[in-house]
């Protein structure tokens, strides 16, 4: 479903994506895990037609990512780091525009407005304006702009940053129901978030990708007492000192 | 291009919350209104030029206050987006670079019109208080016309300029400069266009094609002026908001 072929990004003198493959199969749920500046979401970016690679190629879907732009929009649902919204928007009204730009037939819109609503603990907030909203409903907010055109991909960098542990629980239980149906890629800090919904775990450093397994394999490399946040140490440290 | 409608609403909404454009509204609105009081205040009835003086000198002056005001509303349109992150959200949804920049482009038109429906009362008025004499509509006509075509370019050099340059307030004052210039290269040049270059650089003026308008005359080579300069902002903003995606 995702296919990325020695994908490349340099901005000026940096390499900020570094010959990086991988591929994501049909119903996988994907961590893509590295610290600040790692990559992660510019490869993101990349994936979701929104910047171009300088080299290599990606496909979504089956589409490429530069020359086939609108179609791989089409099926993606992409929720951006920091939930970039309009703020004078309430939040119904947002997400019915965004229903329609992204295609969701007249018909059936209110109702997959009110799904992605429902599916995001929103219904308190629904005639709301975004601005006033707090950050933890701002990011549901993104989640349910990423759900409304019911996507065969999800794209979701860093989806529960700012929520409150009950709203985490909930966001990760619906990551996983959602990673029933869907391709999901996952970038995150939250590493014990990793080892509960990702089945597979990427971990990019420097722009290069040093490890690519199961989770419950990259679990296995560790210690009695170790979780997957000590393997993740020790791969970029490991990483860092080759360089 | 199924999305523009969509797109234009939300454009045209974000209008109707946004504070600098409600004052753009009223300090157009109570200088035309000034000027109008002013005019009709000068031109004596019994001159038998009230009518037509009051008029051509209000859409003269609202030509020049749309040079200056128009960057105001177009600043944000694009840099706006930018500087919040909304353009990643907006462009990774399946709309064209080129719908984005229409929609822009449609919705602050949108809204120039609803600045300028306000002031169609002067001519009301005139029409009310002019008695026997009464005014020349062809002249309004045409000249509301001219405002049109003459916001239409503005506001294309607007979202052009908006597109460049991440700075709001640097988007409106290079807006404003670049009008300002073209403003100048007709003024300038007016009653000297003797040689090939003096002519080619009076054509240029923005304002130099709004005076036949305002005369009453529709001369097709003024309208071909602001439809070109119309499309080539236009068609700029869409190749920078391209490279800006893509480098």
């Amino acid at each position: 479903m995702i296919e990325v072929r020695n994908l490349t990004k340099v901005y000026g003198d940096t390499v900020a994506v570094d010959d990086v493959s991988f591929e994501v199969a049909r119903g996988e749920v994907v961590g893509f895990v590295g610290c600040n500046g790692a990559g992660k979401t510019t490869t993101m970016r990349i994936l979701t037609s929104f910047a171009a690679a300088t080299s290599g190629e990606a496909y979504m879907g089956g589409y490429h990512v530069f020359w086939d732009s609108d179609e791989v929009r089409r099926i993606v649902g992409y929720l951006p780091e920091n939930t970039p919204l309009y703020n004078d928007m309430r939040v119904w009204e947002y997400l019915m525009f965004r229903s329609r730009l992204k295609g969701v037939p007249a018909p059936l819109r209110k109702r997959r407005v009110a799904e992605s609503i429902d599916s995001c603990g929103l219904e308190t907030v629904g005639r709301r304006v975004i601005g006033q909203l707090s950050k933890g409903f701002r990011q549901r907010v993104g989640l349910a702009d990423a759900l409304v055109g019911d996507p065969r991909i999800l794209i979701l960098d860093e989806p529960t940053v700012g929520l409150d542990p009950i709203q985490v629980r909930e966001t990760r239980r619906l990551i996983g129901e959602l990673g029933e149906t869907r391709t999901v890629l996952l970038s995150t800090h939250i590493l014990p978030e990793v080892e509960m919904i990702c089945g597979r775990t990427i971990v990019i450093d420097a722009g290069k990708i040093v490890a690519d397994a199961p989770t419950a394999d990259l679990m296995k490399q560790t210690g009695a007492d170790e979780r997957l946040e000590d393997v993740f140490i020790r791969l970029t440290a490991e990483q860092g000192e080759a360089a | 291009m199924s999305k523009i409608p969509a797109l234009v609403r939300r454009e045209l909404s974000a209008f109707f919350v946004s504070p600098i454009a409600y004052i753009v509204l009223t300090v157009f609105l109570v200088l035309a209104g000034r000027d109008f009081a002013y005019n009709r205040a000068y031109f004596s009835p019994d001159a038998g030029q009230f009518a037509y003086g009051a008029i051509a000198s209000l859409l003269n002056y609202m030509s020049v206050m749309i040079l200056f005001l128009v960057p105001l509303l177009t600043m944000r349109l694009i840099s706006e987006e930018i500087n919040s992150g909304t353009m990643e959200t907006l462009m990774t949804a399946p709309v064209s670079n080129t719908a984005v920049v229409i929609s822009k482009f449609l919705g602050t038109f949108g809204f120039f019109v609803v600045m300028l429906i306000p002031t169609l009362a002067f001519p009301i008025m005139l029409y009310l208080i002019s008695g026997d004499l009464k005014p020349d509509t062809g002249p309004m006509i045409s000249g509301y016309f001219g405002l049109l075509l003459l916001g239409m370019a503005a506001i294309a050099v607007g979202v052009c300029v908006s597109a460049c340059v991440k700075n709001q307030i640097s988007a409106a004052v290079a807006a404003a400069l670049i009008l300002a210039l073209l403003w100048r290269a007709g003024a300038e040049t007016a009653g000297r266009a003797t040689d090939w270059l003096t002519q080619a650089v009076q054509y240029l003026g923005i304002l130099y094609h709004y005076e036949s308008f305002a005369k009453g005359i529709i001369d097709t080579r003024d309208v071909i002026y602001y439809v070109t300069a119309t499309a080539l902002f236009l068609f700029a903003a869409v190749g920078v908001v391209a490279v800006r995606r893509w480098r």
